[in-house]
């Protein structure tokens, strides 16, 4: 998304104060400071989103979905400490949370994040001059967090790599599938994982017909429950590795990362569900090693191994039509569309076993 | 038979005040409104509860005394808030270019985020 001007990202428009709904609350109602022409005294305590204290402002109206909102991941981001603590232990915790806090809690999407402003992590700005958008726009919002890999693989921005066919024939958005309830945390309690609770968004929603035991596609019949829609439906996507974030002498934080990679691996379900029975997914090599956060502490993942570094991934790049569909050959027996030992690095190969293939089907 | 005549009349009159009726409880209990309605009210008395604390002359009315807002039809647009200094400002893009400064943050980070 273009950058704004500092100016373009305050610019209230005339229909915001005039025509939205919430034209009737006071700016000083939700953002503090003063009514008052003097800068500085107007900007006195001003807090400049509101919506980033659960429940403060919001909820007036809009108290179930606040409160469902308040224990999603958009919120809370709990599948950042499920990650980290799973790899650590007890007393590195507030080293973690202290390296949370300078380099990962600013994709912390408040309800202004998505409905009124640019995400802080793509550097704000009003979305629309400060009227309330209901459906948030993929371009401004979703993708200023979800960037490298989701909105480069949907929109075909890999070069050499189609863009996926819902968005480059349907022309769909992210909020076409993925709805309010699931980004609310509607239905979810103590969620800690973004495969947690019901499969949202399914496929057979749109392909019914296409898929389950009266499909008239028989590699649906065959294959159903064994492997996730992606590993058939799926090209090639960005893989990272080697995130390693710091401070400088004058507190600016910043990381440095090794180059991506653009890679297809199928690995084993580790955790089969009704919602997820299948015993082949994709998986996806996530951008941390055991020195990634050294600069807050020596040996904060201790448990290094007890994760693995690929990791169950629903790329966004559905085809119609991939290598996978064109013959059974393509899959059965491949051995390089399947993570083997021969995949990953020595060093990580204790932290993968659980998703390495071992025998090809 | 006047008498039957009136009764079909009440009756036909009747009925045209029922529809009429509905027509109007239709639109107004569309929720947009309703919400306005009731943090219009919630303000009002909030405001009321300020101005309760600052002095007042004897006898003069608080200009913002609450009183039952009525839910506004669906077609008016909402009351729009009546601060004026922020609005004026935040409204002005020429004003803005001028006061909105850009925080400089150096970007010291290497690859793909």
């Amino acid at each position: 998304m273009p950058p704004l001007e500092a100016w373009e990202r305050v610019l209230v428009s005339q229909a915001a104060v005039s025509e939205d709904v919430h034209a009737s609350i006071p700016c000083t109602q939700c953002h503090g400071g003063s009514d008052v022409a003097d800068f500085a005294a107007a900007h006195e305590g001003i807090v400049v989103d509101p919506s980033d204290a659960p429940s403060q402002v919001c909820s007036t109206c809009h108290s179930e979905i606040q409160q469902a909102a308040n224990g999603s991941l958009h919120m809370t981001l709990a599948g950042y400490d499920t990650a980290l603590y799973m790899r650590s232990i007890p007393e590195n915790h507030p080293a973690l949370e202290e390296m949370e806090a300078n380099h990962c809690n600013n994709c912390h999407a408040t309800c202004g994040q998505c409905h009124i402003s640019q995400p802080t992590s793509a550097g704000g700005g009003l979305l629309e001059g400060h009227e309330f958008v209901q459906k948030p726009p993929l371009t401004r919002t979703c993708t200023g967090c979800h960037g490298s890999r989701v909105r480069n693989e949907y929109t075909g921005r890999n070069e050499g790599y189609p863009a996926d066919v819902h968005f480059a024939q349907a022309r769909m958005a992210c909020v076409d599938c993925h709805g309010a309830d699931e980004m609310h945390g509607v239905g979810l309690e103590n969620v800690t994982h973004r495969y947690d609770g019901t499969r949202t968004p399914k496929c057979e929603v749109c392909h019914a017909d296409a898929i389950g035991a009266d499909s008239t596609v028989q590699q649906h019949t065959l294959h159903g429950d064994k492997v996730a829609c992606q590993v058939c439906h799926s090209v090639e996507y960005k893989n990272c590795a080697s995130c390693h974030v710091q401070r400088n002498e004058d507190g600016v934080r910043f990381y440095t990362i090794d180059p991506s990679w653009m890679d297809f691996q199928i690995g084993l379900n580790t955790n089969p569900t009704e919602e997820r029975p299948w015993s082949y997914v994709l998986v996806r090599h996530v951008p941390v090693d055991p020195q990634s956060f050294e600069f807050y502490g020596a040996d904060l993942l201790p448990n290094f191994s007890a994760r693995p570094t690929w990791l169950e991934a629903t790329p966004h790049n559905i085809q119609r039509n991939t290598p996978q569909t064109s013959s059974c050959d393509n899959c059965h027996g491949s051995a390089e569309l399947f993570l083997t030992e021969g995949d990953v690095l020595p060093e990580e190969l204790g932290a993968n076993q659980s998703v390495i293939v071992r025998e090809l089907p | 038979m006047p008498i039957q005549r009136l009764t079909v009349l009440a009756i036909l009159l009747i009925g045209a005040v029922a529809l009429a009726g509905c027509g109007s409880a239709s639109g107004d209990l569309t929720p947009t409104p309703a919400t306005v309605a009731e943090v219009a009210t919630a303000l009002a008395m909030q405001r009321a509860a300020q101005d309760e604390a600052a002095p007042t002359e004897q006898g003069a009315e608080p200009a913002d005394e609450p009183t039952s807002t009525p839910a506004p039809a669906a077609d008016t647009p909402p009351e729009t808030a009546s601060e004026s200094a922020c609005i004026d400002c935040h409204t002005d893009a020429e004003t803005l270019k001028v006061l909105a400064v850009e925080e400089v943050t150096e970007s010291l980070s290497e690859g793909e985020g």
